[in-house]
């Protein structure tokens, strides 16, 4: 009765859903014809869509309350921690998996698992989660994650008529977003994730946007990932809070094992 | 495991008589019902990690068992067509989960009353392996290496031969035939029921036990049942370590037990992990319980083979750890995780598993919400160990097999403990000798 919990990829998968996406830089039309189309139009569309860069640079620091919906009658609480440009702290903890944190300081990105113990995020991985999780925000530091993006046709999810736009990160596969051609915002992505235990491929569905602090944040993200579905759903946000640098520092046994890596 | 003993905690229903069972349905219930069939049908389609569905046409399969559905006139003739559809599949970790199976057989509810003693198979006769301390049987005088005979009016060996014949040369026979007798060992908390034994001097002697709450915490996962996970920490002769667990849910408390004892361990020339009846549980504990054992980076215990991926199950070294000789014991109802945790740490050489074959049920599995309120337990991957094996239906099979004889149990022996103690001692030449012997 082995129910592979896979947690530490759930908890990726899932941060990779809440945190940290979004997009280019330019401004474009809204009425942009089809042939004129390019990826990075699609974006800064987006990025328009939910509130524009000047919104962003307000935003400094983010504490979220989130349920995960791991399975039937598994629904985990998840807060989440995050200051600019890429401090993060994710804790989910529950009477049935234990508890599973995940952080990164700017420099060590760890997880620590009652299961599974404490361990540093390194290679393909770490470069994943340091742009799928740790990044504050991508609107206005774009060029720092991804070289390009290119405009591939159209295509529908979550009922909607969409625009598809493949996006290229610096350092990882590619990765297919389904932008709604009527709202321009994202409803779909498709991408690789690299976890400790191998390439995953995930498709995310993201919907329910809402508007908090003059940026529409995306309340409700489904995962599949590896046979397994997981629901995210946001109940709490608050933006530029103190949150003490502490919070950020990494527990004594993931120092000792960056100790050790030296 | 868990179709295993979902199966048996279905079979308990039936027993004890649910009128749920019986209950004419609405059209809304018919309705959910298909629903949930359409569910349970289209998942299997589009992530069963077997894309020939165990040889069959899963489309014909549904022409067949939807309109079953569509006119049960009963819940429970829904879920058997469900079930029926999905038994196919041949796999373990495949079955529909009652929205109130469980209901009446919680921890401190009636139904859920036990003798707290465990029963194992010796030469396919029904003997008792443990007794637990303050337990009903103990309180009753039942010693282990009893065998039984009859439970109330009801002879076991018919019963055993049944279900023997349904098995036949199954992995699963064995696990069949002791839980049936297990099963029978259960009842209302407060009742009582009379078992009857063959004793140490071969004497027929019987017992009136009353039944009473399972012992240790109860613990759960999602929509299934609930489980009593009790841990034991103990030292053997030469200060060999022994520890066992009953189940692999509850990290905090399991994880914590078990570091303890590494820490406890630590100077020890050995150490015995017991995981004989264990049914499984998180596999990322069993993953995290190995990593414990291992110092090195990148090891793993096998991989998982989903439609479109491949993950390894990676073991990180923890703190505490042990270093030293690592026998794990294992039997014939151990399932699941724990036949990743002793397949995959025997193919990479770190432990050396002794006792009986396990039950080769060992599939990563979700569990699903269903529109009728049932819940849908499904594989989502293949595992396939360390050296390329999968263990569904193959089982561990260990380094040292070693029955359990009724003789050695009477005399208050374990003969698996024993050989593990052995092979550790053998590790150490200068090692004195002693007896070998679990408390109670």
């Amino acid at each position: 009765m082995r129910i592979r919990k896979l947690a530490s990829v759930l908890a990726a998968l899932m941060l990779a859903a809440v945190v940290g996406w979004s997009a280019a830089a330019a401004q474009t039309d809204t009425t942009e014809r089809l042939d004129t189309l390019t990826g990075d139009k699609v974006i800064a569309r987006f990025i328009d869509a939910v509130g524009g860069r000047d919104a962003y640079l307000k935003l400094t620091s983010r504490y979220q309350h989130a349920t995960v919906a791991l399975m039937a009658n598994l629904i985990v609480p998840v807060t989440t921690y995050q200051a600019r440009p890429n401090k993060i702290r994710s804790i989910m903890t529950s009477d049935q998996i234990g508890m599973i944190e995940r952080g990164y300081d700017g420099t060590l990105f760890w997880e620590k698992g009652t299961m599974t113990g404490a361990r540093l995020l390194e290679g393909q991985e770490l470069i994943d989660a340091v742009r799928e999780e740790a990044a504050f925000e991508k609107v206005t530091t774009w060029n720092d994650y991804f070289s390009k993006t290119e405009y591939i046709g159209t295509d529908s999810a979550a009922g909607a008529f969409c625009f598809k736009v493949r996006v290229y990160p610096k350092e990882s596969p590619e990765q297919t977003w389904f932008f709604d051609q009527g709202s321009g915002l994202l409803l779909k992505m498709l991408m690789t994730m690299n976890t400790q235990m191998g390439a995953v491929p995930a498709e995310m569905l993201v919907g329910d946007y809402r508007v908090f602090d003059g940026v529409l944040t995306p309340y409700r993200v489904a995962t599949s990932a590896a046979g397994m579905e997981m629901v995210m759903v946001i109940d709490s946000i608050a933006h530029n809070i103190a949150i003490p640098d502490s919070v950020f520092v990494p527990p004594v046994d993931v120092l000792e094992l960056a100790k050790q890596k030296k | 495991m868990l179709r295993l003993t979902l199966r048996l905690v279905a079979a308990a229903l039936v027993l004890a008589g649910h009128s749920f069972a019986q209950d004419r349905l609405t059209p809304e219930q018919i309705d959910s019902n298909v629903r949930s069939f359409d569910l349970v049908w289209t998942t299997i389609r589009d992530k069963h990690f077997d894309t020939t569905f165990g040889g069959n046409d899963w489309n014909a399969l549904k022409t067949e068992y939807r309109p079953v559905v569509e006119s049960a006139s009963t819940l429970n003739d829904a879920r058997n067509a469900i079930a029926a559809m999905l038994a196919h599949l041949g796999v373990s970790h495949c079955s529909i989960i009652p929205k109130d199976a469980f209901e009446g057989l919680g921890g401190g509810r009636t139904g859920d009353g036990v003798i707290g003693a465990e029963i194992r198979l010796i030469d396919d006769r029904p003997v008792v392996f443990r007794v637990l301390s303050n337990s009903p049987a103990w309180e009753a005088g039942v010693n282990v290496g009893w065998e039984i005979l009859k439970i109330g009016d009801e002879e076991v060996e018919p019963v055993l031969a049944k279900v023997s014949e349904a098995f036949g040369q199954k992995l699963s026979r064995e696990y069949y035939m002791t839980s049936a007798i297990s099963n029978r060992l259960k009842g209302p908390i407060g009742a009582t029921i009379r078992v009857t034994f063959r004793d140490a001097a071969d004497s027929v002697v019987e017992r009136e036990i009353k039944l009473a709450e399972p012992q240790g915490k109860e613990v759960r996962l999602s929509n299934l049942p609930p489980y009593r996970l009790r841990t034991r920490t103990d030292t053997l002769v030469n200060g060999i370590g022994y520890f066992s667990h009953t189940i692999f849910l509850d990290p905090f408390s399991l994880m914590a037990t078990y570091d303890d004892a590494l820490r406890a361990f630590v100077h020890s020339p050995g150490v015995v992990i017991d995981i004989r009846g264990n049914p499984g549980g998180i596999g990322m504990i069993g993953v995290g319980m190995a990593g414990a054992l291992v110092t090195e980076k990148d090891r793993f215990l096998g991989t998982m083979i989903t439609r479109n991926a491949e993950l390894k199950f990676i073991l990180n070294p923890r703190i505490p750890s042990y270093s030293g000789p690592v026998a794990v014991l294992v039997d014939a109802l151990s399932a699941s995780t724990s036949e990743i945790f002793a397949g995959g740490l025997k193919d990479i050489g770190r432990v050396r598993v002794f006792g009986s074959r396990t039950v080769g049920a060992a599939l990563p599995a979700m569990i699903d919400a269903l529109p009728n309120g049932d819940a849908f337990i499904h594989p989502m991957a293949n595992y396939i160990s360390f050296s390329g094996k999968a263990l569904e239906s193959s089982g561990v099979i260990p380094d040292d097999e070693v029955p359990l004889t009724r003789d050695a149990l009477l005399h208050g022996r374990d003969p698996v403990v024993e050989a593990a103690v052995d092979w550790i001692k053998q590790q150490y030449p200068d090692m004195n000798t002693g007896t070998t012997k679990i408390g109670d």
